[in-house]
């Protein structure tokens, strides 16, 4: 089960590509995993990260045109979205065991 | 064999305790679960290696079939919280992860009730006691799922690190949390060869005896160097963020 976030990115990316839901999830989901991260548990910074990194390479891939435009227009979306608010998990292991280590 | 086994049991043991005492503090600070379950899993390891040394420091034999079984119960009881923390850190929201850790817990009620059952309460007779490979098959599978993660987070950390989302430290403590579980693993190994060959031929050889005690001191000090990293140490592996790709290489 992915973050809401990750749903949102995701219909972002559909809307701005033309993609098919299951493309742009699918695109999106490829681009997380090659980050090094899980689309579970997703956070904003990471997704901004994954935007403006890796998801211009994958959009090139796949025949898109402008994709840095592409993904400026996502992480517009993204900036003025509620659900980048709420969003503030620091339960991810690295965040945990960063916590333990700390004398 | 038996100094050995006395220097590495004591060097163990207070290993534990210590990053033990300093996690309880730290969960006492935040009141966060995975400090507070790391904190009760050394504290139990840590009084079980106290438990399996005081026979040897006494030199009472007296006492030492039921602190062993103690011994037993109290690693028993770590590695299942062991295992509500690689759940909760790791896994919160698996099914799989959930059906683990109630299989590891059943493995050890199991092999522990099963071991009373057949008169091997101190649980040290793996030709005689079949639950003796119940309990051994619980916990081994336990100290592989740390080092399942670890080596699986270290790859992953490893991607997140080259885009800036996590330091080298942060790959460093999952590669020695892997590490970790790997070398008890290889520990679990090599105490069931130990306990056969003593069930068999009535002493342990001297060079396993060696190995056992490397093998345990070992983790400890990578257990030290994820949660009590020395400021030195910190320095050499965050050094290599300064130029990634290399330290990749």
């Amino acid at each position: 089960m992915e973050t809401p976030l990750f749903d949102f990115a995701a219909q972002k990316l559909e809307q701005h590509t033309g993609f098919s839901q299951l493309e742009a999830r699918g695109t999106l989901r490829i681009a997380v995993k090659s980050a090094g991260l899980e689309p579970k548990s997703l956070t904003v910074a990471e997704l901004r990260v994954v935007l403006e990194k890796l998801m211009p390479g994958e959009l090139e891939q796949r025949g898109v045109k402008d994709t840095l435009s592409v993904c400026s227009a996502v992480l517009r979306d993204l900036e003025d979205a509620p659900i980048a608010e709420s969003d503030s998990d620091s339960s991810n292991p690295d965040d945990i065991f960063r916590r333990l280590a700390k004398a | 064999m038996e100094e050995s086994a006395y220097i590495g049991g004591v060097i163990v043991c207070l290993g534990y305790l210590i990053v033990a005492a300093r996690l309880a503090l730290l969960g006492a600070k935040t009141r966060e679960m995975p400090e507070q379950l790391l904190a009760v899993t050394f504290l139990l390891w840590g009084a079980a290696y106290a438990c399996w040394q005081l026979p040897l420091v006494s030199g009472d034999d007296s006492i030492f079939a039921p602190l062993y079984a103690a011994g037993r119960l109290l690693t028993d009881a770590g590695t299942i919280a062991s295992a509500f923390f690689l759940r909760l850190v790791f896994r919160p929201n698996s099914r799989v992860a959930t059906g683990l850790v109630a299989g590891i817990a059943i493995g050890l009620a199991l092999g522990v009730a099963g071991s009373g059952w057949v008169g091997d309460w101190a649980s040290i007779d793996p030709l005689g006691n079949p639950w003796w490979w119940v309990e051994w098959s619980a916990v081994t599978v336990s100290v592989a799922w740390i080092g399942v993660e670890g080596f699986h987070h270290y790859g992953t950390s490893k991607l997140r690190r080259r885009l800036g989302l996590c330091s080298a430290l942060d790959c460093n403590r999952y590669l020695l949390w892997g590490l970790s579980g790997a070398i008890w693993v290889v520990y679990e190994l090599v105490y069931a060869i130990q306990q056969i060959e003593f069930k068999a031929t009535g002493v342990f050889s001297a060079s396993l005896d060696a190995i056992a005690s490397l093998l345990e001191v070992v983790p400890i000090i990578l257990i030290w160097f994820i949660f009590i990293p020395p400021a030195a140490y910190q320095r050499w592996i965050a050094r290599s963020d300064a130029h990634p790709a290399a330290a990749e290489d």
